[in-house]
């Protein structure tokens, strides 16, 4: 359904993504590793067309069921944008709106796209959160994002993405801001969500262990290029590239022994 | 038992927290609360739990950064050092690095002269592994990485007993943790440093730390040899902690 073929993109002269595809089908996880600066959020925001004025998408194409999104006017891409594709970010207290309750955000998110009275969000908003068994849905549609936890700020965040019944959520470093338990959680509610939804995920981490949990299909990018692609079994239990086994073995391990450090794998 | 390099009794700081509108709330709130535990020499003691737990104010209490409002740090030793979670924010901006790296010898001089110690620093700089080409630079030049080893070596310049880590690898990608983590491991046996290793990584915490203590809302709920904590954890929340971990 999405697919991305050869993109190449540029900051001004930095050419930041290289010739990277992949395809992302129904009601899969797809799982993309790297360190900062491998261009795997640079990707992301390729697809919503969220570059800054700086980026560019040089060459390739990025098709939504066949049409190329990269020839979509801005207007056109406001419509796809939380319609059919919709995403979460790392941060969900700087993602919602700061002065609004949750649930205005929930009215807002779906008024883009149809006509609705708040009272019906609110009513949608209510039975997404009772999906979730987040307890008390009305007390945080009534909060402010400041008056929740990290945790569960996020979960909303993921709710109100969900809003307007996506096929594809993005995903960037949705668990790096949160801790470890709660991160679990997290996990939870988008794996919960594609199943009430069967929405395909595209989640962009460096953390290992996440996307180890989540993902069907595994690429693991470094310098802007994807160096592997496969099956999370193949990618991550028998990788083939140098890069991919430096990167797992420098992953802590419980148990004692000391994460590896690899020399390919470079100096930071 | 073995020789102690720190003691901490009874350690407690409450804070006064603000309410909604930013007025101060007239409760205080215990941000540790009643922890004690002692760092033998040689010794790496892990402090994990997660944001809030009171694992840095403990940290700052410990090296005296921050004044406790009971309970006292016993330090037997002549020098401890603190290592921080974002080394660009560590390093001062406007100091080569080189600069930064010997400022810990112009304070504690033992008769040494300008040339002395920065020989002294460039030293440290092979000993953290960081080239000496990088002694001119500034903090800014730096990858995140080469910038913690050089607050790893102005850390270790005045030789202390003891290390302060508070999540010194947070900031990093994980290859490049591995590396800093290698790094810490092979002084503490080079220079017989102790640590005090802060970290929510309890797999991370797992790979470096003889013995590790837990931390949950100010009070440490759990402490032991790692391995005995993994294997066989005492406390549920210790245990949800472990039941959170996602590795390979």
């Amino acid at each position: 359904m999405l697919e991305v073929k050869n993109i190449t993109v540029a900051y001004g002269s930095d050419t930041v993504v290289k010739d990277v595809s992949f395809a992302v089908k129904p009601g899969e996880v797809i799982g993309i590793v790297g360190e900062s600066g491998s261009g795997k959020s640079t990707v992301l925001k390729s697809i919503l067309g969220l570059l800054d004025s700086r980026g560019k998408v040089l060459g390739g194409e990025i098709l939504l069921n066949g049409e190329n999104l990269l020839g979509f006017t801005s207007g056109r891409m406001r419509q796809i944008r939380g319609k059919e594709i919709a995403m979460v970010f790392q941060h969900p207290e700087l993602s919602l709106d700061p002065v609004w309750p949750v649930g205005r955000s929930f009215y807002e998110s779906i008024r883009v796209h149809r006509e609705i009275t708040k009272k019906e969000a609110a009513v949608q908003g209510r039975k997404l959160l009772e999906a979730l068994e987040l307890g008390e849905p009305d007390k945080i549609l009534s909060s402010y994002p400041f008056e929740l936890s990290g945790g569960m700020c996020q979960r909303a965040a993921i709710a109100i993405a969900m809003a307007n019944r996506p096929g594809i959520l993005l995903a960037d470093e949705p668990t790096s801001a949160l801790d470890v338990t709660v991160q679990k959680q997290v996990i939870e509610t988008m794996m919960q969500m594609r199943k009430e939804f069967s929405a395909s995920i595209l989640i962009v981490s460096h953390n290992i262990g996440v996307i180890a949990k989540m993902a069907d299909f595994v690429g693991v990018m470094r310098r802007g290029q994807m160096v592997e692609w496969g099956t999370k079994e193949e990618v991550l239990y028998s990788p083939e590239h140098d890069y991919t086994k430096a990167l797992i073995r420098a992953v802590p391990k419980m148990g004692g022994e000391l994460p590896a450090a690899a020399e390919e794998v470079g100096h930071g | 038992m073995a020789e102690c390099i720190l003691e901490v009794k009874d350690l407690t700081k409450r804070f006064r927290g603000r309410d909604k509108k930013g007025r101060e709330d007239t409760e205080e709130q215990a941000a540790v609360d009643g922890v004690s535990f002692s760092i033998e020499k040689g010794e790496c003691l892990g402090l994990i739990g997660e944001s809030g737990s009171g694992k840095s104010t403990t940290a700052y209490m410990a090296a005296g950064l921050l004044k406790p409002d009971r309970g006292e740090c016993l330090f037997h030793g002549r020098h401890m050092q603190m290592v921080f979670q974002d080394p660009m924010k560590a390093m001062n901006p406007r100091k080569k690095v080189i600069d930064s790296i010997s400022e810990g010898l112009l304070y504690h001089r033992n008769g040494l002269s300008r040339a002395q110690i920065r020989e002294k620093a460039l030293e440290a700089m092979d000993m953290v592994q960081i080239d000496r080409s990088f002694a001119e630079r500034y903090s800014r030049e730096l990858s995140g990485g080469e910038c913690q080893r050089a607050t790893i070596a102005r850390a270790i310049l005045i030789r202390p007993e003891l290390l302060i880590c508070d999540e010194v690898t947070s900031a990093l990608d994980v290859s490049v943790q591995a590396q800093i983590i290698r790094l810490l491991d092979s002084l503490k046996k080079r220079l017989r440093l102790s640590y005090l290793f802060i970290s929510h990584d309890i797999a991370l915490v797992s790979s470096i730390c003889d013995r590790v203590a837990v931390m949950y809302r100010g009070k440490i709920v759990e402490i032991g040899r790692t391995k005995d904590v993994i294997a066989d954890p005492q406390n549920e929340y210790t245990r949800c902690l472990i039941d959170s971990i996602l590795t390979l």
